[in-house]
């Protein structure tokens, strides 16, 4: 197997950082109230920035340097994360190839397409393409965030695998063993991937370490072949892909709505020892003891379906975010699959969920905190915190009844509303 | 009042047939005004009357919601439910004597999904594959077991859609289903829009020759048009009884999402339809939704649902609104029924309650 060097993390922020040692600009949030993360209660707090991180969360903190905004008398909130977007991409309806990176696949400018996203007061996005049914295998995902382009921030997100997708009939249902298959297959390719790396590294250091000792036989006998350093093997995204899903730095993603079809996700995540994510979910509700159990998350299309002709199975049956919230499965949402909508319906889906029973504090969690855990980014968005990336909404409390708030990415306001100012 | 009325054997289990109180925190009339607290009484099926605080004979079934929000039951202004199929075709597809309304399929399980929306009225239009295809009617159900219809003849159904006239049929193309109309076939256009005429277009091009029907039938117009058609143009006011939208869903562009409040603005009354079957009862409150977040004011959007539909479909003195008189439909939602969190709690159709829970 061949194997290589991996560049693995493109940091949007490292880039754009001036290189010199003087402290990146503070911006000081004075006089408002934080909701740590959706659900939580209000606190008076200041928000101190220090480039794209919160620097501090408290009371009557020093200004300083930093810059002062005040915002007394509003509410600094996480931003919304959509945790699945098709609508980078040119066309939303596509369906991926083993291998695809979605960075590779967004072309044009994006412009218009984050505009609106922002406008509603998401910040982050996760580029996914769902798996195509007839293609089985990985799907890259990425995530992206601020800027007039979409700014990479990881650019191997994760994996999406199909599981039964599209699965109408008997004869599609037989086609799970295949679908099962090829993501334990996946796998076992990825563990083979690791191990040709390990061997070329172990290769690599004993024929450095031999070098002086074969310097020397080859000054003896200058007729003797000369050795050749071992080789890289080949990069290859969708084994670093999966890679990173075995290291558990982000969970797996599998499309899968039938029954039986979520359950052999379950299966195969605890075979693998991997945290999952269910894209999906139509029969979620009949297994939400053992979504619940597993520690998994849910990321829900829409409630409406709104072509009745299409072949989309299984019907999703009233009630699922709410069933699932129930059984202590973590909710979130994906625009992915959700037909008839667009780029910035993200609060909307997450709305209709909350008209089809969903607490409305659940859905906004399921817009931040969940979905940030969804991509394996919960240690660095979702909740307002010291340490954490300052993807904030700063407005009126956070509700999805359809107020704009302003929204600031990574400590920049990109869509401002002009409250205070 | 005249309501024929069909048994329906997949009907709902209504809660019962005998008289109703609401009461609700907020209740919407559809008229522009609303009560809070409200309270309607439903007598035999119809609203008998409706105030701060009603008059409770005995025996009447309560239901208190105070912290509910009550509105007319919801219009769909174009549906095929509750239409037979295949059974109105022919080769030169006008059907001038054609009508909905005495060709109904008994067991439409769709139609009981639609109540299930909050949609206890709808335009069913006959079957879409002809250029002259026959007489829409307003039906309402199924209740107590029937499937209603408001009004018989709701207007004749001119075609200009392509799948119309593109077929292995005397007429092939849009131009000789002009001719058609304006020639042997215009004694039976006049006849089948004697209540009007419903004018079923999908592009700017079809809009243009709908509008040369119009003018042969010379009576006044309801325009059908997809909300994603490009080079929309606006019909005019005078000859227009106003517009149905179909497919106002959020995944549009701007432009076309800028439609209701062109529409709206330029005087019309406006109703939005599902194409049910094709889509769910669901998109209807969706579409007005999605109208109130591109510049379309909630009550406004409201009254197309509501109102706004009734009128544009002939039935406003019998529903549309919350008056006594009126047929005693309602929805009933935690919220402002266009706030996108309202959650549907009850529907109710001529006075009775609905299972929403229950199974298709």
């Amino acid at each position: 197997m061949r194997f290589a060097v991996v560049l693995l993390v493109m940091l949007a922020g490292l880039a754009l950082r001036p290189l010199e040692a003087q402290s990146p600009p503070r911006l000081l949030l004075r006089g408002g109230e934080v909701l740590v993360s959706a659900g939580s209660a209000l606190v008076r707090a200041d928000v101190l920035i220090e480039g794209e991180r919160i620097l501090e969360v408290g009371p009557g903190l020093a200004a300083g340097d930093a810059v002062v905004r005040d915002v007394t008398g509003l509410v600094i909130a996480p931003a919304y994360i959509d945790a699945g977007t098709p609508f980078l991409f040119d066309d939303s309806a596509r369906r991926g190839a083993p291998g695809e990176v979605a960075e590779d696949l967004i072309s044009g400018d994006r412009a218009a397409t984050l505009g609106r996203m922002r406008r509603v007061g998401i910040g982050l996005a996760c580029a996914d393409l769902a798996p195509a049914n007839d293609l089985r295998g990985p799907v890259i995902c990425n995530a992206f965030t601020r800027g007039d382009a979409p700014v990479v921030l990881e650019r191997l997100g994760g994996v999406t695998f199909g599981l039964g997708t599209r699965t109408v009939n008997f004869a599609g249902r037989q086609a799970r063993a295949a679908d099962i298959q090829n993501v334990h297959g996946a796998f076992a390719a990825a563990r083979r991937y690791r191990k040709s790396i390990e061997k070329f590294e172990k290769d690599l250091k004993e024929f450095e370490g031999k070098a002086p000792e074969r310097a020397k036989e080859e000054e003896k006998d200058k007729t003797k072949e000369r050795k050749i350093a071992p080789r890289k093997p080949r990069t290859e995204d969708a084994q670093e892909c999966l890679l990173r899903v075995l290291d558990g730095v982000v969970p797996l993603r599998i499309e899968a709505n039938w029954k039986e079809d979520i359950e052999a996700a379950l299966d195969a995540a605890s075979k693998a020892n991997v945290k999952l994510v269910i894209l999906g979910a139509g029969e979620g509700a009949l297994v939400a003891k053992k979504l619940a159990d597993a520690g998994a998350i849910v990321l829900l299309p829409a409630p409406v379906r709104i072509d009745t002709n299409a072949l989309e199975a299984p019907r999703r049956a009233p009630g699922l975010a709410k069933a699932l919230v129930a059984a202590g499965v973590r909710v979130g949402f994906t625009t992915v699959g959700s037909r008839g909508f667009r780029e910035d319906s993200l609060p909307l889906i997450a709305a209709l969920h909350v008209g089809d029973g969903l607490d409305e504090d659940a859905a906004l969690k399921g817009l931040t905190s969940v979905a940030a855990e969804a991509l394996g980014l919960g240690q660095r968005f979702g909740r307002v915190e010291k340490g954490r990336h300052a993807l904030l909404q700063i407005g009126a409390a956070p509700s999805l009844g359809g107020a704009r708030p302003t929204l600031m990415i990574d400590g920049t306001v990109v869509t401002d509303c002009g409250a205070n100012d | 009042m005249r309501r024929a009325l069909f048994t329906l054997l997949a009907c709902a289990a209504f809660l019962s047939a005998q008289d109703l109180v609401v009461r609700a925190g907020t209740v919407i009339t559809g008229d522009g005004a609303a009560l809070s607290p409200g309270a309607i009484l439903i007598s035999g099926g119809k609203i008998a009357s409706i105030g701060r605080e009603v008059a409770l004979p005995a025996g009447t079934t309560e239901l208190d919601l105070p912290t509910a929000f009550v509105a007319p039951g919801f219009i769909d202004c174009g549906t095929n439910l509750a239409v037979q199929r295949g059974v109105v075709e022919d080769e030169r597809g006008f059907l001038p004597q054609y009508r909905v309304g005495e060709n109904l399929a008994l067991e439409d399980r769709a139609v009981l999904r639609h109540l299930k929306s909050g949609i206890t009225t709808f335009l069913s239009l006959p079957p879409d594959a002809n250029p002259l295809a026959g007489r829409a009617a307003v039906l309402s159900g199924p209740a107590r077991g029937g499937v209603s219809v408001l009004r018989s003849d709701a207007g004749g159904v001119a075609s200009l859609r392509e799948g119309a006239w593109l077929r292995e049929r005397q007429v092939t193309s849009l131009v000789g289903a002009l001719q058609a109309f304006a020639t042997a076939e215009l004694d039976g256009l006049r006849a089948a829009s004697a209540e009007g005429l419903l004018l079923l277009t999908s592009s700017a091009r079809e809009q243009q020759a709908a509008g040369r029907v119009q003018t042969l039938a010379n009576v006044p117009a309801t325009w059908f048009i997809a909300a994603n058609a490009d080079d929309f143009v606006m019909p005019p006011k005078e000859t227009s009884r106003g517009v149905v939208l179909g497919g106002v869903l959020p995944q549009l562009h701007d432009r076309h999402l800028d439609l209701p409040r062109r529409i709206l603005e330029a005087g019309h009354t406006l109703g939005f339809q599902t194409a049910a079957p094709r889509y769910e009862g669901a998109t209807l409150r969706l579409a007005a939704i999605t109208a109130t977040q591109h510049g379309v004011e909630r009550e406004a959007a409201l009254a197309a649902l509501t109102s706004g539909a009734a009128k544009l479909l002939g039935v406003a003195d019998k529903t549309g609104t919350l008056a006594p008189g009126k047929e005693g439909d309602l929805v009933i939602f935690d919220r402002h029924p266009l706030d996108p969190r309202a959650r549907l709690l009850h529907v109710v159709q001529d006075g009775s309650v609905v299972d929403l829970a229950r199974e298709d």
